[in-house]
């Protein structure tokens, strides 16, 4: 199911499909490693506020308007691990 | 002596001011990059026959122009074409700090990896073939230690061995697919064209970025003589990539990236079984918990204004004393009279009202740079975000206000620079001289002290701090909502691992703070109190003039400063003053703590013919002002209400100018905004409250 990472509850692992608009921020996404394809976990997401992320081993905390630009969908269970 | 440029890069948190420490011991050099408000360190070394200049860049995630720190570092290493590159690596987060690695290896220059931390992934049980990773990327290997000293001296000895080898090692290659290849290749031919450019910047370097559309390098090729065929091809190539990955070339390269550091890391990596994030991950569950992170906040704040306050008491009292000290020295080795006066009430006393405050503010850089150290300060943003982000303002900016907060809105202004966005950082740096910094607290004290019963004397008190937040949350909302109108701008930051900092780590980065205030402050500060002087000393009464005979020496202070230029100054703007309940008593004292705050109340003893008067403790002068039949509690309320508003002291402003980029428009809306803003508030409040009562 397709979805904003803002949706996603804690522990929820995802993988990254795009970054709706947002030009401004878009290389600094990339380069801290939200490349589409991406697979990364939900830490902290209290519904409201920034949102944390955990992502090739490391932390990311996202301000909530962005977390709402990054589309993303829930990742396959075979690639659970 | 033979000499050798190194320039140090690495992420942030990867350890990397701990290794320049080390290295340079104190010996280091701070200042600004010209243009720019990006801190620039440098230090000097002598080993063996040679003289190593290193110099400290900012740490980033990447060499891309997001922010100014990292256009600087690149730009450094670009312009000033160090011999050898040493990046510090965080061992333990060998994935993301390789991505940067990646965009070093672009530029050319030999690299030396210093990978920190080594310790941390020995005792999580993970091995780093150091050998095969240097034979893959090119690069020299150091394993190090930051916080134990080791692996220092091995960096210096590689640093020779380096400089010494006559064909020096290149970092390979980051294989980009034959598609982004042929396209890189296209572009490079054409900027080999023009030799000047290519000189300046490494031609692969300069393609890769074009394809990915950076706007420095776009403007950079602008002075070139192939401009025209470089703009074309760039279009060209963009669209073609873009067409046949469907995706935009800077993803593409990005993921190239990515997929060569994760195939690295899988070939010389074993992972650890345990998780490295286990400790963290669990201080994070309580700290960043939806009920209790805001509580532990609450905490950590209070934790650190009570250190500030208690531990720094005695050594404020050391500096008020030797102040005095100094000035009673002067007054006994100087004869009295003009320039007796210039000096211990120009020159000391200016630059005492200053330093006095000195060691309370390197108190509270100390206890920042502790919870910055451990990691805290970027889960603060996380507690914080959510409420800045209602007020127009950003997560980070409640560090400045905070540190404005009984402390100083001039290290305030500085600690703005964390944040990246032009317009959040502007609006931070606007509402933080609202907030009651610890020399508006006195004024506050005295008129509470002098107007308002005893028992309503802490709840008067806190009003103001409430009405500075108010004032300083509502502009913010305003400005967001009008002159700062637009897209709205992102948080994306990285929480490091909690770590235990070093002592000095700490003490060099409250040090190194701290003497960016002294420098910037002490300065300004020395030239206004110079020209306060003069305006208070000038033109001088004739002292032999019969009539003045029977007037005390007190009284004589008195008739001189109101017959002086800043006396008739102050009847000159009687007329503004007059509407908020002021006469040109209270338009001296106003205009005199634009030096700084405490002045005004230093003016009002004068006034008052008090003589010195000692600003902790103005018992007479509280009492002067309960006698004087002008005042009463309105006009003290609305002139309290005008200090807290109008426009910051001067070295605020100094600092502020500076740091907005020499904006002068910004400068007089701070200067001219806050003024206005304070007069209509302090108008509204006489005029109403008069119906009233």
């Amino acid at each position: 199911m397709i979805c904003k990472l803002s949706d996603k509850k804690n522990n929820e692992r995802v993988v990254l499909i795009n970054i709706k608009g947002g030009y401004g921020v878009y290389q600094r996404l990339l380069d801290m490693g939200l490349v589409p394809g991406v697979t990364l976990e939900v830490s902290h997401n209290h519904g409201f506020g920034p949102i944390t992320i955990s992502l090739k081993g490391t932390k990311i905390m996202l301000g909530r308007g962005l977390a709402e630009k990054l589309i993303v969908k829930e990742e396959k269970n075979s690639e659970k691990n | 002596m033979k000499k050798i440029k190194i320039a140090l890069t690495g992420n942030p948190n990867s350890g990397k001011t701990t290794l320049f420490n080390n290295l340079t011991g104190t010996r280091q050099h701070v200042g600004n990059y010209p243009g720019v408000t990006v801190e620039k360190k440098e230090g000097i070394i002598t080993y063996q026959e040679y003289q190593i200049r290193v110099i400290d860049l900012p740490g980033t995630y990447s060499l891309s122009a997001y922010s100014e720190d990292e256009v600087v570092a690149r730009d450094v290493i670009i312009n000033e074409k160090p011999d050898i590159i040493v990046n510090v690596v965080d061992s333990t987060n060998l994935e993301r700090n390789l991505y940067f690695v990646t965009q070093l290896m672009e530029l050319g220059r030999p690299i030396i990896l210093a990978m920190n931390m080594a310790d941390i992934v020995d005792k999580q049980g993970g091995i780093i073939n150091y050998l095969l990773l240097s034979k893959i990327l090119g690069v020299k290997i150091v394993p190090t230690v930051g916080n134990k000293n080791k692996g220092t001296q091995k960096i210096l000895d590689t640093i020779i061995e380096l400089k010494e080898k006559q064909n020096q090692d290149i970092p390979v290659m980051i294989d980009y697919g034959n598609e982004i290849q042929d396209e890189i290749t296209k572009i490079e031919n054409i900027i080999k064209k023009d030799s000047e450019l290519n000189e300046k910047y490494p031609s692969r370097w300069l393609a890769v970025k074009l394809l990915e559309n950076d706007k420095q390098v776009n403007y950079l090729i602008k002075e070139s003589s192939q401009v025209n065929t470089l703009s074309v091809q760039k279009e060209h190539s963009r669209h073609h990539l873009k067409n046949h990955f469907g995706e935009e070339p800077e993803v593409m390269i990005a993921d190239h990236r990515y997929g060569f550091v994760s195939g690295v890391c899988s070939q010389v990596l074993e992972t650890p079984k345990g998780n490295k994030f286990s400790i963290t991950d669990k201080i994070d569950k309580i700290v960043l918990n939806r009920i209790l992170g805001l509580p532990i906040f609450a905490l950590v704040m209070y934790g650190i204004f009570k250190f500030t306050f208690t531990y720094s008491e005695p050594v404020v009292g050391w500096f008020e004393q030797i102040f005095k000290w100094l000035g009673g020295i002067a007054s006994s080795a100087i004869p009295e009279g003009l320039l007796q006066s210039f000096v211990v009430d120009g020159l000391i006393g200016g630059l005492g009202g200053v330093l006095g405050f000195f060691p309370l503010i390197m108190f509270m850089f100390f206890a920042i740079a502790f919870f910055e150290d451990t990691g805290y300060m970027a889960r603060a943003v996380f507690i914080m975000d959510r409420i800045m982000t209602k007020f127009g303002l950003h997560g980070k900016s409640f560090l400045p206000l905070m540190l404005a907060t009984n402390g100083c809105a001039v290290p305030a202004i500085m600690a703005t620079r964390t944040i990246e966005n032009k317009r959040d950082r502007m609006v931070t740096m606007l509402v933080t001289p609202f907030m009651i910094c610890g020399a508006k607290v006195p004024i506050f004290a005295l008129f509470i002290a002098a107007f308002f019963a005893a028992k309503n004397a802490a709840n008067f008190m806190f009003l103001m701090y409430v009405l500075s937040i108010v004032i300083a949350f509502g502009s913010s909302l305003l400005l967001k909502k009008t002159v700062f109108k637009g897209e709205p701008s992102y948080l994306v930051m990285e929480l490091p691992p909690y770590r235990i900092p070093t002592i000095k780590g700490l003490l060099l980065k409250m040090w190194e703070r701290g003497w960016l205030y002294l420098k910037k402050a002490g300065t300004i500060v020395l030239l206004v109190s110079v020209i306060m002087w003069i305006g208070f000393t000038f033109p001088q009464i004739d002292q032999n003039n019969d009539n003045l005979g029977i007037l005390s020496a007190e009284e004589i202070g008195a008739l001189q400063i109101e017959n002086s230029y800043a006396g008739k100054l102050g009847h000159l703007i009687e007329p503004v003053v007059k509407p908020i309940g002021q006469d040109w008593r209270g338009g001296i004292a106003l205009l005199s703590g634009i030096a700084a705050k405490e002045v005004v109340i230093s003016t009002f003893g004068t006034i008052y013919s008090m003589g010195e008067v000692d600003i902790d403790e103005p018992v007479s002068l509280k009492e002067a002002l309960q006698n004087d039949p002008v005042w009463n509690p309105l006009k003290a309320f609305s002139f309290m209400l005008f200090c807290l508003i109008y426009i910051p002291c001067f070295v605020t402003v100094a600092v502020f100018y500076r740091e907005s980029g020499n904006s002068l428009k910004w400068t007089s809306v701070l200067v001219f905004g806050t003024t206005l803003l304070a007069w209509l508030v302090s108008f509204i409040t006489y005029q109403v409250g008069g119906l009233i009562t």
